[in-house]
C-alpha cells in the first residue's frame, strides 16, 4: 500500500482564518513543468481548473464535453462555461503519473480536485483536528 | 532514487520529480504564510519559487505572461482566495 500525508493550507477569511485540504499536482506544459496547489474537494463531482491551464497543456478546449458551472445564484448570467477533458498529471509525493478528468472553466476558476477519476485511484482521509489529509492508493 | 509508477503511458524524468518535490517546499511555505500574505494578493493567482512570490495576477493568462517574461522555470502556482468562505458550485 502506498500512501502519503499532506498538511492543509491556511487562508484568511472575513471571520478569521480557514484551513483547506490541498494537494500539489505537476503538469507538463508547452514550455516545461509547473506545480499547482489544488484544493481537495470531496463534495465536487469533478476537478476544476481555469481554461488557461488547459490551453497551456495543449488541450483543444472546444473539443471537450460541454459543461456549465453556476454558484449559489441560479441566474444564467452568473454561470460560466467549461469543457471536460482528461489530462495527464503527476503526484510528486509518489512519483505517480495518472489521468485526471478536469473541467476547464472560463474565467478565474479555482483549482479543485473533485471525485471523478481521482477518488477512484485514492482513498482520501481528512483529519481536520490535525489539519492533514492522507492519500492512499486504491490498487 | 525516484521510482516512477506509470499509469498513463508516458514518462516523467527523475530530475523533474526531484524539482517538483523542491517546489512542494514552496507549497508548504505558502500553507503557513497564506493567512499573513499582504492583502494585495487576495483573489489573485500567485507563482512561488524559493519561498518568494515571483509573480501575481488576477488572471491565469496574466500570470503565465509574467512567468514567460521572467523565465522562472518550474514554479508553484496557487490561487489565493478572496477572504470569504468557499461553499458550493453547480455544474450542468
Amino acid at each position: 500500500m502506498r500512501s502519503f500525508t499532506r498538511g492543509w493550507t491556511r487562508q484568511r477569511t472575513e471571520t478569521g482564518t480557514v484551513d483547506r485540504p490541498v494537494l500539489d499536482l505537476l503538469f507538463r506544459e508547452e514550455n516545461g513543468y509547473n506545480l499547482y496547489a489544488f484544493i481537495v474537494d470531496s463534495g465536487a463531482d469533478i476537478s476544476l481548473a481555469p481554461r488557461d491551464l488547459g490551453d497551456r497543456l495543449g488541450v483543444d478546449w472546444s473539443k471537450g464535453r460541454k459543461a456549465r458551472l453556476s454558484g449559489i445564484s441560479p441566474r444564467p448570467e452568473c454561470s460560466v462555461e467549461g469543457r471536460i477533458h482528461t489530462v495527464k498529471t503527476v503526484v510528486p509525493a509518489l512519483a505517480l503519473e495518472l489521468k485526471l478528468s478536469v473541467c476547464f472553466a472560463e474565467g478565474d476558476a479555482p483549482y479543485l480536485i473533485g471525485r471523478e477519476t481521482f477518488f477512484d485511484q485514492f482513498r482520501v482521509s481528512f483529519d481536520k483536528p490535525h489539519r492533514k489529509t492522507t492519500f492512499t492508493l486504491t490498487r | 532514487m525516484v521510482e516512477l509508477i506509470r499509469r498513463s503511458g508516458s514518462r516523467v524524468s527523475a530530475s523533474v520529480i526531484r524539482e517538483a518535490r523542491i517546489r512542494e517546499l514552496d507549497s508548504r511555505w505558502l500553507d503557513s504564510a497564506g493567512a499573513a500574505l499582504p492583502r494585495r494578493y487576495q483573489g489573485k493567482y500567485v507563482a512561488v519559487k524559493n519561498r518568494r512570490i515571483v509573480a501575481a495576477s488576477p488572471t491565469m493568462r496574466g500570470l503565465y505572461r509574467k512567468l514567460d517574461d521572467l523565465g522562472t522555470g518550474m514554479v508553484l502556482i496557487a490561487k489565493v482566495e478572496r477572504p470569504v468562505l468557499v461553499v458550493y458550485a453547480e455544474l450542468y
